[in-house]
């Protein structure tokens, strides 16, 4: 492949994966400028790289393996807190709709998780990646995807018990 | 109406990455992609620079110092928790005296500990159709010249930290995990294993060194996970390879299948034989199987588990049944801990978390009860595997939830720490952590060690320290 074969199948991956990749990683890390950060680095490297896939469905999990590497070592980097900024979520989001509290609740208390449960959650709940594939992807065993999906569920059935009863009380 | 019921969520559907974000992006990657793999290292720089600006620069310096130099030891939590101690003691939380005494073990407690006779023998193992060896190592000779195998050829690569595990010293057997250790280097009977992986293609090389020599390498294996768990046996190194289980002998240099997964693993129920031991002569499997709707892949679909567990011939090729059972861990010497599917209601119905554990003895193809741990019992602290105490690497951690709920699931609100020493085969209990005297929603123990254990709750870890009996947060 020469420069510009490159340069154009860069410009292609960034059009297919870019979005999710940023839905993916926004969630994890909490923010747009580190989540920018994340999939720059994860392009690069797929661009400097330059690894050769058996099919689109390997080069999506590959892309989603990296950032999701990229993902962790940043957070073991930053502060453990579980504080979510709401403006930071919304400046992610259209002006021009209005959303379900609902929702935005799921979506700040499923932020506010643990990568670890959050990270299966989204791969397998959100964007439908099977237990095998979600294990693949986060190089974990399925047994620790189901424990973790287990966990996560626990942890976020309490926060909205809590939730909602604080709400009704 | 959660993730887990509708798959979706406004919010999360709607999130927008800007076109000029991407094309802005985009333009980096190619101004930066044009000076080679130096623009990695120069983000990775830029990053820790931004670290620095934001005050984290300090902490993650000193961890990853810290990381690297106490990783072998498996000392890397103590180093933060001593570092944490020095530097961060202000951060303490009054709450000693939340956890009960362990003098208080409860009768019912006595009971479920009582010793499972010591001639008990399982049904499906009293067949045994051969002389089972005791195998003894012999000693590898120091003089013994590595051979070269198959691709043989000396790494290029320089070896910058001499960053290995000893594994359990006197011992015939060692096993290690390389699941969350990749880069790790392990030391076998003097022989140095150093395990690489090559991302691109998914493969890993496998490379082994005497006496602090220049690196051989011994194999490639291509796979797509990454757990893969050597066992060293006499002479022998066993691991999971393309189509089987592979032995390579540090004397000989001789490199075989010794499990073919198309034709061996056929005698097994269950899918996806997992090793969990090796002897000279045997390989020890376990499968599961699970009543699955057959169009989801879905573990929601899950409606029950069955384990099975064999011991494999490896001369005669034959598979023997051990039980319904599954490995958890090996311990030491003949040792593993292993499980029942649990009788009683259990939350996931893919896999259960607290599980009936029991310590068993395994002789070639004959299994023998030591110990039941626990009806609803878990030692493998995270999926990593069991934790022994750091003076006596036979005594492992392990803990029991006492508590149920009405619908006969476990009550995770409480949870009891023991210690079990396989050459005394007596449970010592070490504290009873109770999820309310804390201010947490469960007790869920991330890592054990002889001081203290770290406890995981909505994103933040504590420590608790058994001498003192106080309770902290844990960076």
């Amino acid at each position: 492949m020469n420069n510009q074969d490159r340069e154009l199948d860069l410009k292609q991956t960034m059009s297919t994966y870019g979005e999710m990749l940023f839905k993916i990683c926004f969630i994890m890390v909490k923010n747009k400028y580190d989540t920018e950060d994340i999939i720059q680095e994860t392009l690069l490297q797929y661009y400097v790289d330059k690894p050769k896939f058996d099919s689109e469905v390997h080069k999506k999990a590959w892309l989603i393996r990296v950032s999701q590497n990229k993902c962790k070592n940043l957070l073991k980097y930053k502060k453990r807190h579980s504080y979510v900024q709401l403006e930071k979520i919304e400046e992610c989001l259209p002006n021009d709709k209005i959303y379900n509290n609902e929702d935005m609740e799921e979506f700040i208390e499923l932020a506010k998780l643990d990568y670890k449960y959050k990270s299966v959650i989204v791969l397998h709940y959100i964007e439908n990646f099977s237990v095998e594939e979600t294990a693949d992807m986060l190089e974990i065993s399925q047994s620790a995807v189901k424990m973790r999906l287990k966990r996560g569920r626990e942890k976020l059935k309490k926060t909205y018990e809590k939730y909602y009863v604080e709400e009704v009380l | 109406m959660n993730y887990w019921e509708k798959g979706k969520n406004q919010i999360y559907d709607n999130l927008e990455f800007s076109t000029e974000s991407q094309n802005r992006i985009v333009e980096e990657i190619l101004k930066k992609g044009s000076n080679g793999t130096d623009s990695l290292s120069e983000l990775d720089s830029k990053r820790v620079e931004k670290m620095k600006k934001k005050e984290y620069g300090d902490i993650f310096k000193k961890v990853t110092v810290a990381s690297l130099s106490l990783i072998a030891t498996g000392g890397i939590i103590a180093g933060v928790v001593a570092y944490s101690n020095g530097n961060n003691s202000s951060k303490k939380i009054a709450a000693n005296a939340v956890v009960e005494s362990t003098e208080e073990v409860s009768s019912d407690l006595i009971l479920k500990e009582t010793e499972v006779e010591e001639t008990t023998k399982m049904e499906e193992t009293t067949e045994v159709e051969e002389t089972t060896e005791v195998e003894k190592e012999t000693e590898v000779e120091e003089t013994t010249e590595l051979k070269e195998t198959t691709e043989v050829k000396e790494t290029t690569e320089e070896v910058v930290e001499e960053d290995y595990e000893e594994g359990n010293v006197g011992k015939d057997f060692y096993y290690l995990d390389f699941t969350n250790t990749p880069d790790k280097n392990t030391k076998v009977k003097g022989y140095e294993f150093k395990y690489e992986k090559n991302r691109s293609n998914n493969t890993y090389s496998l490379f082994v060194r005497k006496n602090g020599g220049e690196y051989k390498k011994i194999d490639t294996i291509k796979s797509k996970f990454d757990e893969f768990a050597f066992f060293a046996h006499g002479n022998k190194l066993f691991y999971p390879s393309d189509n089987g289980i592979k032995a390579y002998d540090v004397k000989t240099s001789k490199l075989e299948y010794v499990f073919d997964n198309t034709t061996d693993a056929s005698q097994m129920d269950g899918e996806r034989p997992w090793v969990y031991g090796a002897t000279n002569n045997y390989l020890y499997f376990s499968t599961t199987s699970h009543t699955q709707n057959a169009a989801s892949t879905d573990s929601e679909a899950w409606t029950g588990v069955q384990y099975y567990s064999y011991a494999f011939n490896m001369k005669t090729k034959k598979v023997t049944f051990l039980g319904n059972r599954e490995f958890v861990d090996y311990i030491a010497d003949d040792y593993y801990v292993m499980a029942e599917v649990p009788k009683y209601n259990y939350e996931d119905p893919g896999h259960p978390f607290e599980r009936p554990l029991y310590v068993v003895k395994i002789n070639g193809n004959v299994i023998k009860d030591v110990k039941l741990l626990g009806e609803r019992a878990y030692c493998d602290f995270f999926a990593r595997g069991v934790r022994y105490s750091e003076d006596n690497l036979h005594k492992i951690f392990f803990e029991k939830f006492e508590k149920k709920l009405k619908n006969g699931c476990t009550d995770f609100t409480q949870s009891t720490l023991y210690t079990y020493d396989i050459d005394k085969n007596k449970v010592e209990k070490i504290a009873t952590l109770s999820a309310n005297k804390f201010g947490l929603n469960d007790i869920f123990i991330e890592d054990v060690t002889d001081d203290y254990c770290v406890l995981l709750d909505d994103d933040i870890s504590y420590m608790y320290t058994f001498a003192t009996k106080e309770f902290d947060y844990y960076d």
